[in-house]
C-alpha cells in the first residue's frame, strides 16, 4: 500500500478503535437518557468503580481476568440498581433539573468513596491482552482496542433486540416516552427504572474494564467519559446505534484531526475537534445523528 | 484614703505592663515550645490528583517520625499537621490560613504546586512562612522569594541536560527529535527549552506533538513521529501520558530513545509499560528507589517500617528529602527557632549531602535557587525498576 494511503488507513483505523472505547461509555450515557430522559453525571464514576472492582477482584482475589469481568458486569450492575433505588427513586416525578443535580451529587459521593475504599494511588492493570499490536497489512491494531470493539458490536446488537423485540424492551421505550401512560396500561415504571440504571452500571463496567486496560487506574478515570459525551451528541440522546456510530466517529475525527492538522495548525487540535463537532451538531442538528426530532402540534 | 488608692492604681498598672513586657520578650515562637515544633503541611490527599501529593506527604511525615525517634530536633518533638488542598489554589489558601491562625505551626513544609504556592505568596512573606514548594518554576528564586526555597532542577536545566546527553552519550549519526508535549505551561517552557538546546547542536526537531493527561490512546502521535522518522522522542508530558505514549510506541512497533522529565521518571513507568518502556531514559532530581545511597536505603526502610503502599516513589524519596533539609535547618537554628532563624539556617547550607536523595543543597541569603541538577535513568525491565545510570549533572556551558 502507498505510504500516505498506509498512513490515512492506519490512522482511521485506530481511530475506529479509540472510537469503540467512547461507543462504550456513550451507550451508558445513552440507555438511562432513553428510559428516564436524564444525564446521568455519574457515568464516569460507575466507569471508574467498575475498573476498581476488576482490578482488585484480579489482583487481591487472584481471580483470572475471564471470571472477573463478568462478576464485575453483575455487581457494577447491581450498583446501578442500588443507586436507583436509594438515590434516584426518592426524586421520581421531580423536576429533571433537580435529578440531573441529584447524579452530580452521585458522582462526587461515588468518586470519594471510591478513594476511601480503593485508595488515591495509581494502579497498573493486570491487562491479559498482548501488548504488541496486531499487524494486518501494515496497518496495527492493539488486541484491547480491538475486544472493545467487538464488545461494542455485540451490545448493539444486543440491545437493539433488546428494545426491539422483548417486553421490558418495549416498557423502557414507552416509559421513556410517556411515564404516566405507560403506567396506566400496567407497566412498573420504578422496575424499568432500576433495571435502565443497572443495565447502564453494567455497561460502564466493560468500559471501565477496557479503559483501565489501555490507561493509568485511578480515581481520575472518572473523568474520561467526558470525552465520550461528543460521540453521545453526535448520536442523539436516545439513540443505541447512535451512541456506537457517534462514538466511532468521533474517534475516527479525533484521530485523523491529530495525524493531519496537529502538525500543521498547531498543537492540540486532536482534543478540540470533538467539541468543534459537538458545537456543530448542536447547531444544525440539536437532536443527532440518529436522534428523533420532537414535534409538539398545538 | 484616697492616696493611697491611686498609688495601688499605680503600681497594680507598673505590674501589668512589666508582665506584658515579660511574655513578649519570653514568649515562644509561633509553633515552637519547650519540647515540641508544630509544622505544617499543605498537600492533595484526596481526589483525581491525590496519587502525586499522598506519597510526598507520607515521605515528610515519615523523615520527621524519624527525627523524633532519634531524640527531636535539639530536644523537641516535631508534630507535622498535614491539610489537604485536593490541588485547588482556594483551598491551599485556606488550609495555610488554618496552618498559621489556629494551629500556629512554626512553618509549612510545602504548600504544594506551582499555582497553590502563587495564590500564597502575600501569606508566605506575611507570615515569614519558609517552605520548599513543589514546583520548578524560575519565578520562585529569580528574584529572589525571601522565604522560597527551590529544590529541583527548573524544566530549562532538566531538557537542556537531555539534550546534552543525546549529543554525549547516544553520539546518534543523525539524531531526529519529536517532541510530545502536554499543552500547559510546563509543557510550553519544555518544548521551548528543547527547541533551543538542539538548535544549538544544529538537531532538527522534526515534530511537536501534543497529548494531554488522560489520552486514551497516542496512535495518531506515533504514527505522525513514524512519518517523520524522528529516532529520538523527548516527552514533556506527565506520568499517565508518558504510560500511554509508551504503550502505544510498543503496540506500533516503534522503539525510539524516549525521555522524559522528573515528573514522568518513576518506577511506575516500568511497572506499568513493561517491555514497552525498555528504551526510556528520564531525569529527575532525587535517586532511584532502586539506589544503594544511605539516603535512599533511609527512605526505603521509612516506607516499610510506616507500612507506606509507595505508588509513586520518586515523590516519596522527594518528601523524605525536604523534610531532611527542613530537620537539618531546624538543629542548624539551634534553641531560638522561629520563622526568621529557621530561614537563616537553610541559607547556611552549602553542598549539604542527604545521602543520594537530593544532590548537594547550596542556599545562601541572596540565593535560593536549585542545583540545577539531575541523574538519569533507565528501566530495569526484569525488575521492573529505573536505575542510575548517571551521577549528577548539570547543563553543560555552551557559547
Amino acid at each position: 500500500m502507498e505510504s500516505s494511503l498506509l498512513y490515512f488507513v492506519g490512522l482511521s483505523v485506530s481511530g475506529l478503535a479509540v472510537g469503540s472505547l467512547y461507543a462504550l461509555i456513550a451507550l451508558g450515557f445513552v440507555l438511562i437518557y432513553k428510559a428516564t430522559k436524564i444525564v446521568n453525571f455519574a457515568q464516569g464514576e460507575a466507569i471508574m468503580v467498575a475498573a476498581f472492582i476488576c482490578y482488585y477482584l484480579v489482583t487481591l482475589f487472584q481471580l483470572s481476568f475471564w471470571v472477573a469481568l463478568p462478576l464485575t458486569m453483575l455487581l457494577t450492575g447491581l450498583l446501578g440498581v442500588l443507586s436507583e433505588r436509594l438515590v434516584l427513586r426518592p426524586m421520581l416525578g421531580e423536576p429533571v433539573f433537580s435529578v440531573v443535580m441529584v447524579t452530580i451529587g452521585l458522582s462526587i459521593f461515588l468518586r470519594s468513596l471510591a478513594g476511601i475504599f480503593f485508595g488515591h494511588h495509581n494502579y497498573v492493570f493486570p491487562s491479559p491482552f498482548p501488548a504488541e499490536g496486531l499487524r494486518v497489512g501494515g496497518v496495527v491494531l492493539s488486541y484491547t482496542h480491538l475486544w472493545s470493539m467487538l464488545a461494542s458490536f455485540v451490545l448493539m446488537l444486543a440491545f437493539f433486540i433488546f428494545f426491539k423485540f422483548t417486553n421490558m424492551g418495549l416498557s423502557m421505550r414507552g416509559t421513556a416516552n410517556d411515564q404516566d401512560a405507560v403506567a396506566l396500561m400496567g407497566v412498573n415504571v420504578r422496575r424499568v427504572f432500576a433495571l435502565t440504571w443497572g443495565l447502564a452500571f453494567l455497561i460502564a463496567a466493560v468500559a471501565g474494564i477496557f479503559l483501565a486496560n489501555v490507561m493509568v487506574l485511578n480515581v481520575g478515570l472518572a473523568f474520561v467519559a467526558i470525552s465520550a459525551f461528543p460521540a453521545v451528541i453526535l448520536g442523539g440522546m436516545e439513540s443505541v446505534p447512535g451512541a456506537i456510530v457517534g462514538g466511532l466517529a468521533i474517534g475516527l475525527i479525533e484521530n485523523l484531526a491529530g495525524g493531519y492538522l496537529d502538525q500543521v495548525i498547531g498543537g492540540g487540535v486532536k482534543d478540540v475537534t470533538p467539541f468543534v463537532v459537538l458545537f456543530v451538531i448542536l447547531m444544525i442538528r440539536p437532536y443527532g445523528l440518529f436522534g428523533q426530532e420532537e414535534i409538539e402540534r398545538v | 484614703m484616697r492616696r493611697h488608692r491611686v498609688w495601688t492604681g499605680k503600681l497594680a498598672l507598673v505590674v501589668m505592663l512589666s508582665l506584658l513586657t515579660a511574655s513578649w520578650v519570653f514568649a515562644d515562637a509561633r509553633g515552637v515550645t519547650k519540647d515540641g515544633i508544630k509544622l505544617g503541611l499543605v498537600l492533595v490527599k484526596t481526589g483525581p490528583v491525590a496519587a502525586l501529593g499522598l506519597p510526598n506527604g507520607q515521605g515528610m511525615v515519615d523523615y520527621m517520625s524519624y527525627l523524633n525517634e532519634q531524640g527531636g530536633i535539639n530536644g523537641r518533638k516535631v508534630e507535622v499537621i498535614w491539610e489537604d488542598d485536593q490541588f485547588e489554589a482556594p483551598k491551599s489558601v485556606a488550609a495555610v490560613k488554618k496552618l498559621i491562625h489556629r494551629d500556629k505551626v512554626l512553618s509549612i513544609l510545602t504548600t504544594g504546586g506551582t499555582q497553590q504556592t502563587i495564590a500564597n505568596l502575600e501569606q508566605i512573606n506575611e507570615f515569614k512562612i519558609t517552605n520548599i514548594p513543589n514546583a520548578l518554576v524560575r519565578e520562585f528564586f529569580d528574584p529572589l522569594q525571601p522565604y522560597i526555597f527551590a529544590m529541583g532542577a527548573t524544566y530549562e536545566a532538566q531538557y537542556q541536560c537531555i539534550v546534552d546527553y543525546i549529543v554525549d552519550e547516544l553520539k546518534m549519526k543523525d539524531p531526529r527529535i519529536g517532541v510530545v508535549y502536554e499543552k500547559k505551561e510546563y509543557g510550553k517552557i519544555s518544548l521551548d527549552a528543547i527547541k533551543e538546546r538542539a538548535a544549538k547542536y544544529n538537531i532538527p526537531v522534526v515534530a511537536e506533538l501534543v497529548l494531554p493527561t488522560g489520552s486514551v490512546d497516542a496512535s495518531s502521535q506515533i504514527m505522525a513521529l513514524q512519518k517523520e522518522n524522528a529516532n529520538i522522542v523527548i516527552t514533556c508530558t506527565l506520568l499517565p501520558a508518558t504510560i500511554t505514549f509508551l504503550k502505544s510506541g510498543q503496540k506500533y512497533n516503534y522503539w525510539p530513545t524516549v525521555f522524559g522529565f522528573n515528573w514522568a521518571t518513576d518506577d511506575m513507568i516500568v511497572k506499568a509499560c513493561d517491555e514497552g518502556a525498555k528504551n526510556y531514559i528520564g531525569v529527575n532530581f532525587v535517586g532511584a528507589w532502586s539506589d544503594e545511597t544511605p539516603g535512599i536505603k533511609l527512605a526505603r526502610d521509612l516506607a516499610k517500617k510506616n507500612n507506606r503502599e509507595v505508588g509513586l516513589t520518586s515523590l516519596y524519596i522527594n518528601g523524605v528529602g525536604v523534610s531532611w533539609l527542613f530537620g537539618e535547618a531546624m538543629k542548624r537554628a539551634g534553641k531560638d527557632l522561629s520563622p526568621e532563624s529557621l530561614k537563616t539556617a537553610l541559607e547556611t547550607l552549602k553542598n549539604y549531602e542527604t545521602g543520594g536523595v537530593f544532590p548537594p543543597v547550596n542556599y545562601s541569603s541572596t540565593s535560593h535557587a536549585p542545583g540545577e541538577m539531575v541523574k538519569f535513568f533507565k528501566a530495569d525491565v526484569p525488575n521492573k525498576r529505573l536505575v542510575s545510570i548517571s551521577d549528577w549533572r548539570k547543563p553543560k556551558e555552551l557559547k
